[in-house]
């Protein structure tokens, strides 16, 4: 459309007032939900249940079904196609202004008979007009699942001609998608199908294969494994076998893309219940390959419907899965739906399922292979029981908001319904007592929940906007498309909602805010007018920023979008440029466009591309991959801490391997001694002239292998200008007091071998966790600093710290005259010395779990805490001036260096990140209440955290209550206890006397050192929350004169409900020299792995990846 | 009244949904309770004091003009509450007991009933707080060992394994838990001519060859407090009286039918129910100790893995039988204070959809019980024969330390 022609069209919507909306355009929210009085739209997906057939004899009978959006009848305005379950589909033309006419009888398009799921509309006959593909599934006959194929007559009629296409496959199908899977020029058809063997979908059971422990999978296909339907002139033949698409699974949705940008679609599918999900990747010979693991560390359980969309505008396409979580904190305890069992999932992942963990996934793509999860850290990960995710930018700022249609016809996984009530029943069934099952049935309580809209605020974090943008009512939906109805230029949105009327969602963008747009048509060419599926789109707008977009309308969940790609461009009037890349390769590149308009491109227009100008960064790292430099494993231990403590967050027993790197034999070349865990000994290795590290075995380390070394450290303890060594048993899997927790150190003879002295410490059965060495008593030689860990069985309570004063080449303890503010720490992670105040004294500064970063300087022969205050940007957005004391975390690590070069020592701080359920603010801390609540000598540590304004319990009933009988008399049904907070589980007299725990902050970041004991807390690039950071070293890594930053982190610690940690493996931040950092996630380090130490070996460029229970990684330094 | 009780009692630990073991405490204390408030009414029916473990001396005597039956009543009701999740429950009882009370009896026989009922409960309940329970919950969970044989989490729930430190209980009788370990154990081994590798044979093949005989009995003596079934996303919990309860209405059928006075009725129910919570302290312990693999996963693993037992496998480890040994400890127990060949109909799983089945003896009703959970496909026969065993051995040292000696009973 011209721009006046849109102009005019735009007078022509102003001018019209529209029943019912009362307020007036400034007061509007985005959308308006339109009644059908007005809309015509009286669809409703009523799920009819009788006694005959109930959701207990289909156990997917509430899944829903979709919406499919487009014009067929080519008059501009897109019309609305409604599947439903047990009822007859729909038809509505679109008479314009969002006004429709159910125009299915005269089009013959109901649906008939059995149960209709997906819904899809593709020109299939490449006439021009779009037609329409039903899917069907249910338990009934193979007559009643035969897919439809409505082929448009071009007269408002339609003709079911599925069976001459071949499509009329009788699978159970969630949905049919079409693809050019093979390049040659027209769409192939791939089915979305599930099994019906919904009583084994979560069990898993194990046989032995060739000596090996496989899991027992079900082989059945026929029916129920997904389909590969080749085109060959327009017959369909089904190529699966030959494809490598074989499955048995609960698949709900899939996603097309080109995942590993080599051109060629790739597949998606999700899959509900035990089966991880597929991600078959297209091996440009016919067949594909499942790589799911390469790509992903995990993904979501109960895997609904899907997306593949750039969500942050970095040209990479990312990924978005829903699952069934609840944001709302009663129902989190009501509905959950498995039991955590870690054994289980274990067992699960030994046996090929992965590491699906049960809720939403927002898969960043990083660029390099590797996708991070980081739907907890983007808000997105806990949507109810969530079925269509739409990815739009629905107020056309140039960011892709989201809306996900939620509900589910009755809560069947009620806890108090289906562990109690149910029971009742079942008995007097058995008695032979009639029961009219559906009124029975109907005693489940049936709950809409509201759809969310989340904003893109810009960042990797979407904003919860459900009820500043829509009006919609509470409801149970499932199927959910986009596409702009009234040709406003902004995008509407239409729900099939289940026991209720669809929504049809006007967006008033257009007139709150008149943000601009540009809308695409892509076509083969002028003569056929083929869409082009799978053409990309770039626009690029003033100041560099840029979109990305993927030509695809089948998204979501059973539904189909909208035939046009749409871009918001905020407040520009034109777009830079456009560069369209068609999947054959042609591209086409057009400037200054003005927004405003729908541009319908044609791929005979656009030109073979001479060569693939990839501008990238040079890489600043590699690995080692000749191998020949360093050769060491981890191998951790087996202590499961959750068995001995069920109520702890996370392990405490597995934080190494640590190290100590120094020139031990005196050659000149720094060596290294590797901690081993507690049954592996720990390890030295010499540095050769050439650069590589050998082992020197040492008796003396095999002999003390049965403890788990925690931090080491060289030092000359006896005075005899050589360094000697000290390492902490710690590990915290022994027992209290138990002997394997004393401290050993080894005295050099000068050549690098160690013998044990027996004599020179003193007796301690502390669970250490660092050392560190300096000369604390100004008297010429290096005392200790022995960091406490957790105090075995007791946690979160930390085991001393102590001072070791080096007296001659013995080792006093003196930390109670000397530093007895010590005790005042948390669980304590990392110490260093440093110059912080700049009197040229090094203070001590510690950091760890469940404290703040503390302080400590001496003076007058005492080492106290220094109170320093921090300038800090709390979440409600202001800037506060509080005491450091405040900002606690679960700081791993800490880093002292100039990072501003302003001449003093500032503090990079490594904390748990911010992607994980369990959240923390200054003024909702998350909290842990502990004491021996039960009299049965164990310390019980209950922890909660906020959920809109209240403190909750992080546990379900049953868990508490296996740990606490006293909890099964308070709350003997699951609705008693899931209303309760933190506070209100306790009775005032269990309260008295406990501890109480605190963390505050969870973000990592850096203290700027401002002098006089103020700081300002900087937080690290987004990219640097995502993962628990574990280690930093600071270099000039890109010779640019400013200090840059390499963090490691990941951890697989958590408990199974919270998740590992798994989304940054390493990070590159590079500095500016004035405190800023920037991240570079193309630097060449690799995303694997739980790095718990990086050895900075600078003499020999190269860096060492210390992982917990897996290979080391030597990456080389490239830039020098 | 007492027979009321105990099924308040049994109902309600089936609600809250109690495991087994767990079941087995909560059954014999409020028992204890009311046996030494009722025993006053007999002077030939000793206390337990000097016979139960660490069991004080009650120290409050009842006063003139007490009701014995009222206070028995009371007592029990106030040990039960302190036991069970829905306190609620017994205490509704309780009120509408008294209430129902203060229209036919004398205020102060009343009052004074009702006193030596409490400081009774108040004296055991004290006694019942040091038999190990609260620490059994802070001990270490149990740890899957990856050996060859040892037990592993079993299907459909693939539930942890349920009460891994039962053992460290206080018995009420036993000297130690350990006391009637079975010399003779059952051996994984996956050599074809083994003990343990025919016994695996012989379950898969039973369960292949079940008929409809077998089939009841196995269903009738599930006896699972909590039975999962999964069907999509709607999986859901089935619950049936646990195997202690089921024989404590054992022994209140043939009591109501032999018409015996409370006070004998009290001892049954009482030295019945302190056999079964030794017995599943015997048998806990022993199942931990042995750590044998069920049939469904050796099965699964080596044989066939399309293979299911007949009912859902209890998730704790095989060697020894629960059902065998405490039903025939209980069997025991009921024989001497009941009868030898006292044949009956049992009627407690009716409530359940089950029909009833009626026994020559307890001891067959006993018996049938062992062999009804190697129909089941989850025990192997070996087990059954050896639990049997280790059950009458357990009835039988109960009865020699309770009863006055009247000339030990040989078990068979």
């Amino acid at each position: 459309m011209s721009a006046i022609r849109i102009f005019v069209f735009l007078l022509c919507c102003y001018a019209y007032a529209l029943p019912g909306a009362t307020q007036s355009p400034g007061e509007k929210k985005l959308f308006t939900a339109l009644p059908s009085s007005y809309t015509g739209v009286t669809f409703r997906n009523d799920i009819h249940e009788d006694n005959k057939f109930f959701y207990y004899d289909y156990m997917y009978l509430y899944n829903g079904a979709g919406i499919s959006i487009g014009d067929i009848n080519n008059d501009g305005l897109q019309d609305l196609y409604f599947s439903s379950t047990t009822g007859f589909n729909k038809l509505f033309l679109n008479l314009g202004n969002l006004q429709f006419k159910d125009i299915t009888e005269q089009a013959g398009v109901n649906g008939g008979m059995g149960i209709k799921t997906g819904v899809n509309m593709i020109d299939l006959n490449t006439d021009g007009l779009l037609d329409i593909v039903v899917s069907k599934s249910g338990p009934f006959d193979i007559q009643y699942r035969q897919k439809i194929v409505y082929i448009n007559n071009g007269n408002l009629t339609f003709t079911d001609r599925a069976a001459e296409y071949g499509l009329n496959e009788p699978g159970h199908t969630t949905q049919t998608y079409f693809l050019d899977f093979d390049r040659d020029g027209d769409m192939d058809a791939f089915f979305v199908n599930h099994s019906m063997d919904f009583n084994n979908n979560m069990v898993v059971n194990a046989k032995i294969e060739n000596g090996k422990m496989v899991m027992i999978d079900d082989t059945a296909r026929q029916y129920v494994s997904c389909r590969l339907y080749e085109n060959r002139n327009g017959h369909f033949t089904d190529i699966s076998q030959k494809a490598g698409i074989s499955t048995n699974s609960f698949a709900l949705s899939a996603s097309i893309a080109d995942i590993n940008n080599d051109g060629w679609p790739d597949i998606y599918v999700a899959n509900d219940f035990k089966k991880p999900d597929y991600l078959f990747i297209n091996n440009k010979n016919g067949t594909f390959s499942d790589k799911l693991t390469d790509y992903f560390k995990h993904i979501s359980q109960a895997s609904m419907g899907s997306d593949i969309v750039d969500i942050n505008n970095d040209g990479l396409e990312d990924v978005f899965v829903l699952d069934m979580a609840f944001e709302d904190p009663v129902r989190q305890k009501k509905l959950f739906t498995q039991h955590l069992n870690y054994d289980k999932f274990h067992l699960g992942v030994q046996l090929g399922l992965f590491h699906q963990y049960p809720h939403n996934v927002l898969q960043l793509n990083n660029g390099n292979g590797t996708f991070s999860e980081i739907a907890y850290h983007a808000g997105v990960a806990e949507t109810d029981w969530s079925w269509t995710p739409l990815i739009a930018d629905f107020d056309n700022d140039g960011w892709k908001d989201i809306y996900v249609s939620n509900g589910l016809k009755r809560d069947v996984n009620d806890w108090d319904y289906r562990g109690f009530f149910i029971d009742s029943i079942k008995n007097l069934i058995a008695k032979g007592i009639k029961v009219d099952m559906v009124q029975w049935f109907s005693q489940i309580p049936s709950v809409p929940i509201k759809n969310y809209f989340f904003r893109n605020n810009g960042s990797l974090r979407f904003d919860n906007y459900t009820d500043k943008w829509t009006d919609e009512p509470a409801s149970i939906s499932n199927g959910a498309a986009y596409a702009d109805l009234d040709n406003d230029g902004d995008l509407d949105i239409v729900v099939n909602n289940v026991e209720g009327e669809a929504f049809v969602l006007k967006n008033n963008q257009n007139e709150i805010n008149r943000s601009g747009f540009i809308r695409f048509r892509l076509l083969k060419d002028k003569n056929n007018k083929q869409e082009v599926y799978g053409a990309t789109v770039k626009l690029t707008l003033k100041n560099q920023k840029s979109q990305f977009q993927r030509y695809e309308p089948q998204r979501g969940y059973m539904s189909s979008n909208e035939h046009y790609l749409h871009f918001g461009t905020g407040n520009e009037a034109f777009v830079e440029e456009v560069t369209v890349a068609f999947p054959s390769g042609k591209t086409q590149t057009l400037k200054n466009i003005s927004s405003g308009q729908v541009l319908t491109l044609y791929e005979e227009d656009a030109a073979e591309l001479s060569s693939n100008e990839k501008v990238s960064s040079p890489a600043l790292f590699a690995p080692d991959s000749e191998r020949k430099r360093f050769s060491y494993t981890h191998k951790e231990n087996d202590f499961i801490d959750f068995k001995r403590e069920p109520l702890i967050p996370y392990k405490c027993s597995r934080k190494g391997p640590f190290y100590a790197k120094a020139d031990v034999n005196g050659d000149g070349r720094e060596d290294i001694y590797i901690g081993g865990a507690a049954g592996s000994e720990g390890v030295l290795m010499l540095q050769n002239a050439d650069g590589s590290l050998s082992k020197k075995n040492q008796a003396s380390f095999v002999n003390d292998k049965k403890m788990e070394d925690g931090g080491a450290v060289f030092f000359d303890a006896d005075g005899d200008m050589d360094l000697d060594l000290y390492v902490v048993s710690g590990g915290s899997e022994f027992p209290a007091s138990s002997p394997l927790y004393q401290d050993r150190l080894y005295i050099n003879d000068g050549k690098g071998n160690f013998t044990r002295s027996l004599t020179a410490l003193p007796r301690e059965t502390n669970n250490g966790s660092v050392v560190v060495a300096a000369d604390i008593d100004d008297d010429g030689d290096m005392d200790l600093f022995v960091g406490g860990g957790v105090m075995p069985g007791k946690f979160p309570r930390h085991d001393k710290n102590i001072i070791l004063q080096n007296n001659r080449g013995k080792f006093i303890n003196i930390t109670d005259t000397f530093a007895p503010e010590l005790a005042n720490t948390g669980i304590v992670n990392y110490a260093a010395w440093g110059d912080i105040d700049g009197d040229k004294k090094n203070e001590l500064v510690i950091a760890g779990e469940w404290m703040p970063v503390m302080i400590f300087k001496s003076s007058n022969n005492k080492l106290n805490q220094v109170t320093s205050y921090v300038t800090i940007n709390s979440h409600s957005g202001k800037t506060e001036n509080i005491s450091m004391g405040q900002i606690k975390g679960w700081w791993n690590t800490i880093l002292l260096t100039d990072i501003d070069k302003d001449g003093d020592l500032d503090i990079l701080a490594g904390n748990r990140g911010t992607n994980s359920r369990i959240v923390a603010k200054l003024e909702e801390p998350c909290t842990i209440y502990a004491k021996d609540f039960d009299n049965n000598g164990s310390y019980d540590a209950i922890l909660g955290y906020y959920i809109r304004g209240k403190c909750y319990p992080m546990y379900h009933r049953d868990q508490l209550i296996d740990q606490m009988p006293s909890m099964r008399k308070k709350f003997n049904r699951y609705h008693l206890y899931a209303t309760k907070t933190l506070d209100e589980i306790l009775s005032e007299e269990q309260k008295k006397g406990m501890d109480i725990y605190t963390t505050t902050c969870f973000e990592s970041g850096i203290f700027i050192n401002e002098g006089n004991n103020h700081f300002r807390f900087e937080e690290f690039p987004e990219l640097a929350q995502i993962s628990t950071i574990n280690d930093m070293i600071a270099d000039d890594f890109d010779n640019d004169g400013n200090m840059d930053i390499i963090i490691g982190g990941n951890s697989s610690d958590p408990e199974i409900g919270t998740g590992s940690y798994d989304a940054m493996a390493a990070l590159f931040l590079k500095g500016d020299g004035k405190g800023k950092l920037t991240v570079n996630t193309l630097s060449g380090l690799p995303n694997n792995g739980e790095i718990r130490r990086i050895i900075n070996l600078t003499q020999n460029n190269s860096l060492i990846l210390l992982k917990n229970n897996e290979p080391a990684q030597v990456i080389l330094k490239k830039a020098n | 009244m007492l027979h009321d009780l105990n099924s308040l009692l049994i109902n309600t630990v089936m609600d809250d949904l109690f495991n087994p073991t767990v079941s087995s405490r909560i059954y014999t204390y409020p028992n204890i309770a009311f046996y030494e408030c009722i025993r006053n009414e007999d002077k030939s029916y000793p206390s337990l004091t000097g016979k139960l473990t660490a069991f004080p001396k009650l120290t409050v005597l009842p006063k003139p003009k007490t009701d014995y039956l009222i206070a028995a009543a009371i007592s029990f009701s106030y040990v039960g509450q302190s036991l069970v999740g829905s306190e609620h429950k017994i205490e509704a009882w309780r009120n509408q007991f008294v209430d129902s009370l203060r229209l036919t009896v004398d205020t102060s026989i009343l009052s004074n009933s009702i006193a030596f009922g409490k400081t009774t409960a108040d004296q055991i309940i004290a006694w019942v707080k040091k038999d190990n329970y609260g620490e059994t919950r802070a001990m270490m969970r149990y740890v899957i060992s990856d050996k060859d044989g040892k037990w592993q989490p079993t299907p459909v729930d693939f539930m942890p394994a349920l009460e891994p430190n039962w053992g460290y209980m206080r018995p009420l009788t036993l000297k130690k838990a350990s006391q009637f370990s079975p010399e003779k154990k059952l051996v994984f081994s996956m050599e074809k001519n083994s003990p343990f590798y025919k016994n695996v044979l012989e379950v898969y093949n039973t369960v292949k060859n079940l008929d409809s005989t077998k089939k009841a009995i196995a269903l009738y003596w599930d006896d699972n407090p909590n039975i999962s079934v999964e069907q999509g996303h709607f999986n859901y919990f089935i619950h049936k009286i646990s195997p202690a309860g089921h024989w404590l209405m054992i022994t209140r059928q043939a009591c109501l039918e032999k018409n015996i006075s409370l006070v004998k009725a009290s001892r049954a129910y009482t030295l019945t129910s302190i056999a079964l919570y030794d017995a599943f302290i015997s048998c806990w312990y022993e199942k931990y100790k042995t750590d044998l693999v069920r049939p469904i996963t050796v099965i699964k693993r080596y044989i066939d893995e399309k293979w299911e037992p007949y009912i859902q496998t209890p998730p704790f480890p095989e060697f020894t039988s629960g059902h065998a040994v405490i039903s025939n400890a209980a069997a025991t127990v009921l024989t001497r204070l009941l009868g030898e060949n006292y044949s009956f109909t049992d009627n407690t799983e009716i409530p359940f959809g089950i029909q009833p089945r009626t026994f020559a003896s307890f001891y067959k009703a006993a018996e049938e019980s062992a062999w009804s959970r190697v129909y089941a496909g989850i025990h192997y026969p070996e087990t059954a024969r050896i639990s049997i065993k280790q059950g009458k051995q357990i009835g039988q040292y109960v009865l020699n330390t309770i009863l006055p000696s009247q000339g030990t009973k040989t078990s068979k």
